[in-house]
Formats: structure tokens, sequence, C-alpha cells
């Protein structure tokens, strides 16, 4: 009782400090392909390196210490008004570990690893123009790395409860800039220096889950994922001599810049799951998920610019400074939505050294984004996804392996339904525009257990 | 390479600085070390701060700190991820753990306290023995360690070259992930290890442009992206009962910031303006170590870690096209010597264990001084009459004597499972050091009569981990 004590009081402190996760590409395009393949309905019987994403309670929930890896690929076709809206391609590796363990011969826990790196990048974050249209869920909210780092514990052998705090970072960075600015040659004449703070600052996010499995044949899963948003904020400041080519003596000159801008919001979620297994070759998952999309922070940034010129009267006539002012975004207003998503999966083959099964799945998401009458454009429509999937374990491995390697891929596509945004104003820069598209995405892992 | 000698030789001058050896002044010292003590207490307990993995500085995890910062010849636990890879071959349980650590600076400039905010952060590590069968049985063992500071993952602080700064010390704000792997040679070479690992950071690139938009306000458009850079570690340990040897090299690690801010409607135009430099910097290592066991509870270290700091490009890159250059860097290659003993004690089925050690670490950075600015393309700038035109670059940093002591502890409920608790602490001693520059005036200052800027002070380090094996 002492030594399961100790190893409690362990794990509470490992609990409460800290675990490392970041950003979610999940959130749109799922993580591994048995979970992507049923839709992302798994959250009540996940355990596999996915348990890292759908459900953290999941990772004790097998005998098995699992090593994964994968790779996924999403590729869009959206336009507006019938032009491709040209959203860049989001893939990248996945890979995960779920390592449950047993101590005192009752004390079951594990913890759990969960990598998404994209290819390209580790994230991307970018503010645009409220009046330049743009696919604000594909755009740019995936491009972000994922890492996440949870423990589980089991109770009572029917309880399993798994979480941890998941943090990524926001840039903010002060620039300071002095020297000689040429006005005549401003590229070629000015000698500028800079010194620059540069911080990526954390930011915490707590994801924890439960699953209840009464019977074998039944299980039940509850998770929350906190929101948090990626910010770019510049605070800039030059601060030069002005140099007009002769025409002047050189005079002083200020410029302030502060830009701060909000991307990859991600809303706070709860998600409520069943899974059904009424024979030991089928499985049934049914799964609502809440998004609180009416916290949602406009991507658009905030700016604020100051000029200070000590004009000297032979330039007073060339040189006018307006009144200077800087922008501020409309709110986004979006609307919370409820996502339901269902999941099957069938033994298809089966004997004593490999298994087959076959998956499928849907979900459908509701746009959250209300019509852009105004000046903003921040595009997007339903969204309707449907996948497959199979995956193959082989389990007669030894003595190599005591335990299975298996193989798994899927295919989603999703269509994304026209839609006609009409703006309240005639003369709309913009003006009326339809907006949809499809998503094409596929990909494949594999997992290696050791018993 | 910087020599012991060199190091030696100038300290005349830098103990003809030193200040208040009297009573009194100790007593203030030691009060003064007290409320750091206590401060640094304060950091290391605290589970919402955390700065910084200065892995480099200071060590990684628990027991390395604790001597000496050693451990790459015997140290086989997640902690080798950083230290050698190759250990991590030489373990058979799971360990997960938790580890946090704190650095307090009291460091001055003309006996003026510098403020350097302090480095705090937690790590999680883990090492897993991969369970294959036949010919791969017991040899293959993966391992990560990842440090995520709480407040800040990572920071550049790239200043004016002629601002006092501390160009190294400074450079240890940044968030660390290492992975490796261990290959165990056992029944095919006794006691040979290999191992391979990387270090992960982050550059960061982005574009601002600011412009009027049709309702004739200034608007800005921002974007910005994480490239991932990775840096290989590379290893091997040769073990026998009562000694062994280790050997690893650890690549230089790098982030870059590049930014490039438009500025376009201005009734004054304003050149592309690149805000462009190195943030993060931890030199390529090469670190040769050996243990001997003279009693079965007593090991013996000796390390000598080399960076390779000559490889050091300087932080800043020019601000426009024809901006010049802070002084080049002019940074050396250093070698850092150390030295450990660890005490084992046994008492059933618990284990303590003491630990001590010391490391000299040189300093890199050459004095501040005046020196040639640069064009942009890295040649002096030159006045009419040719001669180079000299600014002033109060780049610092001083050469340390770390102490270091630890403690072990470590309850075994089986012979898988044991809960560890480390803890140890350093005392980063520097020796003041004596520039030839003033410390307000962009001039050189007459060394052989004792003016000019001082700069040097102290660090204090602490940290613990828990970790359960199982």
């Amino acid at each position: 009782m002492k030594k399961r004590s100790t190893f409690t009081f362990f794990f509470a402190v490992l609990g409460v400090f800290a675990s490392p996760a970041a950003a979610q590409p999940m959130d749109t395009y799922g993580m591994t392909s048995r979970s992507v393949a049923m839709g992302g309905a798994v959250s009540a019987d996940v355990e596999d390196i996915s348990a890292n994403y759908y459900n953290p309670a999941g990772l004790v929930r097998g005998d098995h210490m699992r090593i994964g890896i994968g790779w996924f690929g999403a590729f869009h076709q959206l336009d507006v008004d019938g032009l491709n809206s040209g959203v860049d391609p989001v893939h990248g590796l996945t890979f995960g570990l779920a390592i449950p363990a047993t101590i005192d011969r009752n004390f079951r826990f594990a913890f759990g690893l969960g990598v998404h790196l994209n290819d390209d990048r580790l994230s991307r974050t970018r503010s645009l123009p409220q009046s330049r249209p743009r696919w604000e869920f594909y755009d740019n909210r995936p491009h972000r790395t994922y890492l996440a780092a949870h423990l589980a514990v089991e109770l009572f052998e029917v309880i399993r409860i798994g979480g941890g705090i998941s943090f990524l970072s926001y840039a903010a960075n002060t620039l300071s800039v002095r020297g000689d600015l040429d006005i005549a040659m401003p590229d070629i004449g000015s000698h500028l220096q800079h010194e620059i703070r540069a911080d990526l600052t954390t930011i915490r996010y707590p994801q924890i889950g439960v699953q209840v499995q009464p019977i074998p044949e039944l299980s039940f899963g509850l998770v929350y994922r906190g929101g948090f948003a990626l910010s770019n904020v510049l605070t800039a400041e030059v601060d030069a001599t002005i140099l007009s080519g002769g025409i002047a003596a050189p005079f002083p000159g200020y410029f302030y810049l502060f830009s701060e801008s909000v991307n990859a919001f991600v809303p706070q979620q709860v998600s409520l799951a069943g899974s059904w297994s009424p024979t030991p070759q089928f499985t049934l998952n049914l799964e609502v998920t809440w998004v609180n999309w009416s916290s949602y922070i406009s991507p658009v940034g905030t700016s604020d610019i100051r000029l200070d010129l000590d004009i000297p009267p032979e330039l007073a006539d060339s040189i006018f400074v307006p009144t200077i002012r800087g922008s501020r975004p409309i709110a986004a207003n979006f609307q919370d939505r409820f996502v339901p998503r269902v999941g099957v999966e069938g033994m298809a083959y089966e004997d004593t050294s490999m298994e087959f099964r076959v998956r499928g799945g849907f979900f459908y998401e509701a746009s959250p984004v209300p019509q852009q009458t105004g000046i903003t454009n921040l595009v997007d429509t339903d969204r309707l996804a449907f996948s497959a999937g199979a995956g193959l374990r082989l389990t007669n491995l030894r003595p190599l392996i005591d335990g299975f390697i298996s193989f798994d891929l899927h295919l989603q596509y999703a269509l994304l339904p026209y839609r006609a945004m009409q703006k309240t104003s005639l003369v709309d820069p913009t003006g009326d525009y339809v907006a949809g598209g499809h998503i094409f995405a596929g990909g494949l892992s594999m997992e290696v257990g050791f018993r | 390479m910087r020599t012991l000698d060199r190091a030696r030789a100038r300290g005349p001058n830098q103990r003809q600085r030193r200040p208040d050896h009297s009573v009194w002044g100790g007593l203030r010292w030691t009060a003064r070390a007290a409320r750091v003590f206590v401060a640094l207490l304060l950091c290391a307990l605290s589970p919402s701060v955390a700065r910084a993995t200065p892995q480099d500085l200071y060590g990684l995890g628990g027991r390395s700190p604790g001597l000496g910062m050693t451990g790459v010849s015997f140290v086989c636990d997640w902690e080798a991820v950083y230290l050698n890879p190759a250990n991590l071959a030489g373990t058979r349980n799971r360990r997960l753990a938790f580890s946090a650590n704190a650095s307090v600076y009291d460091l001055h400039v003309d006996h003026e306290r510098y403020p350097l905010e302090a480095a705090r952060g937690t790590t999680i590590g883990f090492q897993l023995p991969l369970p294959f069968g036949d010919v791969l049985e017991d040899r293959l063992v993966l391992g990560g360690g990842f440090y995520t500071p709480t407040n800040v993952l990572l920071r550049g602080d790239v200043r004016y070259a002629d601002v006092p700064q501390f160009s190294v010390l400074n450079r240890a704000q940044s968030i660390a992930i290492q992975v490796g792997l261990g290959f165990d040679f056992h029944d095919i070479i006794d006691g040979l290890r290999i191992g391979i690992g990387i270090s992960a950071l982050a550059n960061v690139y982005g574009d601002l442009l600011v412009r009027l938009d049709e309702s004739s306000a200034f608007v800005s458009t921002v974007e910005t992206q994480l490239l991932t850079v990775f840096s290989p570690i590379a290893g091997a340990t040769f073990t026998q009962p009562e000694w062994g040897v280790g050997v690893v090299y650890r690549h230089e690690v790098r982030a870059e910031l590049n930014l490039n801010i438009v500025v376009r409607d201005l009734p004054v135009p304003l050149p592309i303006v690149t805000v462009a430099g190195i943030i993060q910097y931890d030199p390529a290592q090469l670190a040769i170590e050996g243990f001997w066991l003279p009693d079965p509870n007593v090991r013996i270290i000796v390390n000598a870690t080399a960076r390779f700091w000559s490889f050091y490009p300087g932080a800043a890159r020019p601000t426009t096209m024809n901006s010049f250059l802070a002084p080049a860097p002019g940074y050396s290659d250093t070698v850092s010597p150390r030295l450990a003993i660890e005490g084992t004690l046994h008492d059933g089925s618990v284990t303590a264990q003491l630990r001590l050690g010391y490391a000299l670490e040189l300093s890199p950075v050459p004095v501040a001084r005046m020196a040639a600015e640069r064009n942009a393309n890295g040649t002096p700038h030159l006045d009419a009459g040719g001669d180079p035109i000299l600014t002033a670059n109060r780049s610092l940093d001083h050469d340390r004597h770390v102490i270091t002591a630890g403690f072990g502890f470590d309850h075994a409920f089986s012979e898988h499972q044991h809960i560890i608790f480390d803890l140890y602490g350093q005392l980063h001693a520097g020796i003041d050091r004596l520039h030839p520059i003033y410390r307000d005036m962009d001039m050189n200052a007459p060394l052989d009569v004792g003016v000019g800027m001082v700069s040097g002070g102290m660090i204090f380090v602490g940290g613990w981990t828990l970790a359960a094996e199982f």
C-alpha cells in the first residue's frame, strides 16, 4: 500500500506540474488512420497512440506498449466565385507513444506522447486585411505542430482518467531601429541598425478525458479540451536622423508601429461519445462535440502608427504629414456548434497470425461563421466528411516481437457545399460572392505493440 | 584553443579589481548569497514559473548538474539524451521523470548590478527500452527530454553592440526538445554502446507589410513561420566493471530570426527593414570522459568538454541594404575541464548518493573593446583615409569556477520498480574581468592605470528531479 501511495504521489506531482503539447491540425483532419477512418468518433474506445489527442484516458485501456508512426496529407480544392483560392495543402508526420504499466499488481497507469510535425513548417501565423476573403479554417490554422504528453490512471477497473496541460507559444517582438535614414535613396543610402527582443511566449491549455466501460461490450467517453489563441505582437520604433540628399540639413524623425493579430484560435471543446461492440467482430461508435466557436477572436490585426518629423523649412512644401490612424478589427461573431460523428469497424478476416479490419465514418460540421455582410470576409461553409479505411494486424511475430505490428490506412473526402455571401452595401469593395469546394485527405500509419 | 595558462595569466588584473574583502564585505556577501539562495529555492519550488533550458550552461536533469556537468561516460538514464545517447542502452527499466531547475544571476558591470532575468524551467524525461526479442533483445533504448519554460519558450535578445550585455549567459532562454536512441553491443563486444540523438529548435521567419487600405487607415499584414532545425548528437561508450570511457559530439544548435518589414504610403519613404539575427546558439561540442571505481561505492570522473565557439558568426544581420555591422565577435574555442566524485551508501532497499563536482568554464568572448565596424558584406568599414572606423563592442563574459553538489535517493520496491529523487546546487563563481573600454564613453581605456569597465558576477543554480522507474 505504501508503494502504491508513493507512486500515486509521483504521478500526482507530475500531473500538477506540466506536460507539453501544442496546436491542433488534428481538429480539422484527425490523428492516425484508424481514428480518422472512423470519422473521429473514437473518444469512447480509443487505446492507440491517437488517445493523446482524442481521449488521454484511453492510454491506459490497452495492455500493449505502443509505438506508432504515420503520415497524412490533406489537399484543398476551395474556390471563391469559381477562382481557386490556392489554400496550401497540409501534410506531415505523426509519431506517438502509449506506455501502460502496472505497479503493485493492481495500480495501472500510462504515459503517452503524441507528435505531429508538418513537413513544411512547425507553425505559421498570418493576418490579412479584413477586406480580403480568406478560408478561415483551412488557410492557416492547420499549419501548426502538435506535441502532447499525457498521463492516465485506471480506477476500479471500469473508469479511466487521463489528462495533461498542453501549451504552445505566440510571438512578441520588440524592435528598435536607429541610424541614418536617407529619404532620397531609402534602400541604398540608409544606414540603420536594429536591436530586437523576440519572445515565443507560452500559452497553456488543459485536456482531460474519462472513459467508463461498465461491461466489455459498452464504453463511454467524455473529453474536455481547452481553448487557446496564437498571437503575433510587434512593437517597432525607428528613431533616425533623416537625410534629404543635401536639400536640407539632417533632421530627426520618429516612427512607431504596434501590430497585433490573433491567429489560429482553437475554441474549447467537450466531446461525449459511446462505443458498442455487440460482437467481437463489430463496433459502432457515436460521438457529439460541442465547440465554443462564439469565443472566436477575429484574426484581423490591430495596428497603431505614429510618425513625428521635425521638418525643416526647406522641405515644408514637399513633405506633408497627414493625420495617421491605425486599424481595429471587427468582432467575428461566430456561433457555438455541435458536431455529430459516427464510425463503424468490422473484422473482415481473422486467423491465428493476422487480423484485417475495415472501417467507415462520417461527421457533419455546420459552419459557425455568420454571413459576411460587412467589410469582413471570413469564408467558411458547412463540412460533410466521409471516410473509409482498413487495418492489417500481424500477431504471430515471436521471437522478435511479443506483440503485434499493425498497418492502417485511411481516405477522407469532405464536401463543402457552396455558400453565397451577400453584402449589405452596394459599394462594398469585395462585393457578393459564392464559396465552396472539396478537401481530399489520406494517410498511412504503423504501430508496434509490445506485450 | 584557450588554455588554462592563459586564464591564469589574466589573474592579477582581475584580483586587482576585486572589491572589499573585509569582514563586513564578507558579511554583506553572505547576506546577499542567503537572499539569492532563498529566491532560488522559491523559484525552483514554484510550479508556476519556468524559463529556459540552459543544458549547455548548467546541465540537464538532476544527477549530472550535481557532478560538475559530467556524465558522458556513465549516466544511463534519460539524461543521456543530452549527455551521451549511447548510454541510453545501459538501462533495462522504463523511467518517467519530472525535473525543475532555476538559475539566478548576480552579475555586475562597474560594480552596479546588471539585471538578467532568472532562468527557470521544467523538464519531462523518459527512457523506454524497446522489448524486441531474438537478436535485438536488450539492445535498443529510446529516450527523450523536453525542457519547457513556463513563460518564454524561446527568447532572442539581439542588442546594439555598444550596449553592455552578457551575450553568452543571456542566450540560455530556450525550449529544448531532445530524443535519442542507444544500442548495446552486448555478446558482440561486451561493454560497447553507441547512440544517436537530435536536438530540435526553430527558426522564425516572417514578413510584415504596413500600408493604407481602402478606408485610408493603416493596416498591417503579418505572416510568420516557425521552421524546425535539427541538430545531431552522436556518442559511444565502453564500460568495464571498474572503469569506463565515453565520447560524444554535439553539433551546433542555432535558431535564427528573420523578419522583413515593409512600410508603404508614409509621407517619408522608409527602406525595407530586415530584422534578423541569431537568437539562440550553442556551439558544436566534443566531450571526452572517463570514470574509475576505486571502490564499488565510489566513482571518480574526469571530463574535458571542447566548445567550438570560433564558428559563431555574431548575432546581428544588416538592417538595411547598406547598414553597417557591429565588429566581428571574435569568439575563441574553449576547453572546459571537469572533475567529480560520487559516493554511494546502501541500506536495504534504499540507496543514497552524495555528489561533488568542479568545472572550469572558460569564456569564449574577447574583452569588450573598440573594434572595427563592418560593412554589410563583412569587410571593414574604412574612413576617407583608409583607416578602419572603430566602434564600441561591449559583449561581456567571464571565466567561471563552477562548484556543484548533489544528493540522490533511490527507493527500490523491486528489481524494476524504483522511486528516485535527485537534488543539486551549483555555484558559478565568476572571475572579474577588466575591459579596455569605458562603460559610458566610446573610447579606449588605459588598462595600465587600472581604469576601464569591470564585469563579473555569480550564478546560483538549483534543481531537483523526481522519477519513477517501472
